[in-house]
């Protein structure tokens, strides 16, 4: 009696352990529920609205991988998460995958435990300031008091920026944006800082956008990027391709509507894009037809941009570095073959 | 007689239970660290400290001066003293605030004893983190920026971004100054006993200390400036820090306030009646015969709300006043070291509070002592 107590608690026990340790694949499908880690608080990306539905271009993201791997872009639950939490969020477990304006940087896919896909958005930090401020270029905020939220990279890319143009500035860092706008409109910091996109996001979403003015230099490159949990492989494949397979889609025109008449296509990129012939993608546990799934769900790259982000939004960003390679960009498909 | 087992022997089974519960525990703690070991491990990472040194490369925008190129450890001390700057600030202000609403919830004039009650009853039932917000966004906030601020040019400024006056400069006589002054204290309250004569111990000192400042210069003037954005030099009490102060000591004078009161309650009616009938007026009997004795009752659970004050302290984070919580949490995130980042904060607040704790028990010990038989 006592030994079989104790040898079920020792089973339960190694478990226990061991659950920990499945391959990400299985346990989402297990779940069959993808946990995507996302913005809730930064329209057009990721935002949580009154009727407490999540919509966005990294959303967007999420549905795609949860079609890829589940077949069907409504199983997913999303994770709301501040800057400061994503990563241990990943470390921990929590969420299966992060799609939340996360700059790709050394000390994060080294240090930090991350593993990164590809890049979903190319951005650069910009500096906000209200418009009826004298302030013509960032270095006119000399003496200024800046804010930005914690745990970002640009926390220190400001500092980095001041201490080279040798100008001094007062950093404020609050755990989420609404309290940074919060302090920025009352006038207590003279100027706000983070993506260029996330203040495009930021002045859209206001009452008056035009309280605010953006300043035109970018200091920084931050290419945002998809993340997943060191050490795991295939599932950060998987995340790779279900991105890879949004800019493909674009580059053979395919788009959500008219992609049932691609079938036919004699053309064998679009024939192994489409999965109707071997193109690799079982190699990392997904069927070879994923990116149908993926496409019939969220299209291609330039419908998820132009949906969430593009001239028919309150946000109107230019796709600028966001275009295709064919068109000037550094959007680029990695070929299915 | 049958003997009775082991296991329905109350001398045994307290002792049984006691191991049980101690093995359970082990094995959860060893469960935890293996667990976080195994999932270091997979995500090829280590649990090392090393990053300590590395410079830290983010600004704190208050407290001991602090270079951005200056290592993450030293980012660390100036979030600690800045949790002390506002603990420690706070205790003293909330004991003092405690006392003043404790004593009043039970004076008999209707209004200050209603307005205690009312005081107690809001703050003791809403949460800290909405008051934080509250005093910081709907009060501190609200006052004008920087340049429209409240000011007398070179002496005061009080705008949204805190309250400035002019600060000290120390030069090279400011410790001499500053010894001779406590020696002229000393003598001169020395000088009042023996002579009893009260004033003398108040006026000399005084004009000692005018004298030397005078002969000495002991420290220099930084009158403040207002610059492009905000006011530079002088010495600023910050929005950020103004606000969690006021709140940390409001919802903590609450509490101490009730302590305060249930204390003096405990006191035996009989106390007050003697004393009555000694003579003694309201403020005497309080002052000399029932706080001396309160005292006894209130100061333990005193010690746990100066805990309380020094650990909601870390609310700071919500604000953006950069107290240990905050810096740690910034360069946990920056350099990827979360979990030693949250290991930093448990060890710190633990010290903190175990000396307070432990300052408090021997404060108390003293006062029993004394009143023992």
């Amino acid at each position: 009696m006592r030994k079989r107590t104790l040898a079920l608690l020792t089973l339960s026990l190694t478990s226990l352990l061991s659950a920990a340790q499945a391959d990400k694949l299985d346990t989402v499908k297990k779940r069959g529920k993808l946990v995507c880690g996302v913005n809730d608080k930064l329209p057009g990306f990721g935002f949580l609205d009154s009727n407490g539905k999540y919509s966005g271009f990294d959303v967007d993201f999420c549905k795609a991988v949860a079609a890829a791997v589940l077949g069907d872009a409504s199983k997913v639950q999303y994770v709301p998460l501040t800057a400061a939490v994503r990563f241990t969020a990943v470390q921990s477990g929590e969420v299966d995958v992060v799609f939340r304006n996360t700059t790709y940087t050394s000390s994060r896919d080294g240090e930090v435990g991350m593993d990164f896909g590809p890049v979903t958005f190319y951005d650069g930090q910009a500096v906000m300031v209200m418009s009826k401020s004298p302030v013509k270029k960032i270095t006119d905020l000399d003496g200024a008091t800046i804010c930005t939220n914690q745990g970002t990279t640009t926390e220190q890319n400001i500092t980095d920026y001041f201490r080279l143009k040798k100008k001094q500035f007062k950093l404020l860092t609050f755990q989420d944006f609404d309290k940074v706008m919060a302090a920025f409109d009352q006038g207590r910091c003279d100027a706000v800082t983070t993506d260029a996109s996330g203040l495009a996001s930021r002045r859209a979403a206001a009452k008056d956008p035009s309280d605010y003015r953006i300043l035109p230099e970018t200091i920084s490159k931050e290419p945002l990027t998809p993340f997943v949990a060191q050490g795991d492989s295939q599932w950060r494949d998987i995340i790779t391709w279900v991105v890879y397979a949004t800019l493909n889609a674009e580059e053979f025109k395919i788009t959500q509507k008219n992609i049932d008449t691609f079938k036919t296509s004699a053309d064998p990129n679009i024939r192994r894009f489409l999965g109707l012939e071997n193109n690799g993608a079982k190699g990392f546990g997904l069927a070879n037809d994923f990116a149908v799934d993926v496409i019939k769900a969220v299209g291609n790259y330039g419908e998820i941009y132009e949906r969430n982000l593009g001239k028919k939004t309150k946000l109107n960003i230019p796709r600028g570095l966001n275009k295709l390679y064919t068109q000037g960009g550094l959007m680029y498909g990695v070929p299915f073959r | 007689m049958e003997k009775i087992p082991f296991y329905r022997d109350t001398r045994y089974i307290s002792i049984l239970l006691q191991i049980i519960f101690l093995v359970l525990v082990i094995a959860a703690l060893v469960i935890l660290g293996l667990n976080m070991t195994r999932s270091l491990e997979r995500q090829n990472l280590s649990f090392s400290f090393s990053f300590l040194t590395g410079p830290a490369g983010f600004q704190i925008a208050e407290g001991p001066a602090f270079d951005p190129s200056e290592s993450y450890l030293k980012a660390f001390w100036v979030g600690i003293v800045n949790t002390l700057r506002v603990g420690l600030t706070g205790i003293v202000l909330a004991t003092i605030l405690g006392f003043v609403i404790g004593i009043s919830r039970l004076s008999s004039n209707w209004l200050v004893n209603r307005l205690a009650f009312f005081y107690v009853e809001f703050f003791r039932n809403t949460p800290l983190l909405v008051q934080i917000f509250f005093f910081y966004i709907a009060v501190v906030l609200q006052l004008p920026a920087a340049k429209q601020g409240y000011n007398i040019p070179g002496w005061f400024y009080l705008s949204n971004a805190g309250m400035t006056i002019p600060g000290l400069i120390p030069t090279a006589n400011s410790w001499t100054y500053v010894l001779l002054v406590l020696a002229g204290v000393a003598g001169s309250v020395f000088l009042a006993r023996a002579i009893k004569n009260n004033l003398v111990g108040v006026l000399l000192p005084l004009v000692l200390a005018v004298v030397g400042w005078l002969i000495l210069k002991p420290f220099g003037i930084d009158h403040p400036e207002l610059g492009n954005f905000r006011v530079t030099g002088g010495s600023t009490l910050s929005a950020e820090f103004t606000a969690l102060l006021v709140a940390l000591v409001l919802y903590t004078s609450a509490f101490t306030g009730e302590i305060v009161r249930g204390a003096i309650q405990a006191i035996d009616k009989g106390q007050w009646e003697a004393s009555r009938s000694l003579g003694l007026n309201y403020g005497q009997t309080l002052q000399l015969i029932i706080v001396p004795q309160a005292l006894r009752i209130l100061v333990p659970p005193l010690g746990n709300q100066y805990l309380n004050l020094m650990k909601n302290s870390s609310l700071a984070v919500a604000i953006a006043y950069p107290d240990v919580f905050n810096v740690a949490s910034t360069a946990g995130n920056q350099s990827g070291n979360n979990l030693q980042a949250m290991t930093i904060i448990l060890v710190v607040y633990l010290t903190i509070s175990l000396i307070i704790s432990m300052l408090i028990n021997l404060y108390n010990r003293s006062f029993n002592i004394r009143g023992a038989r």
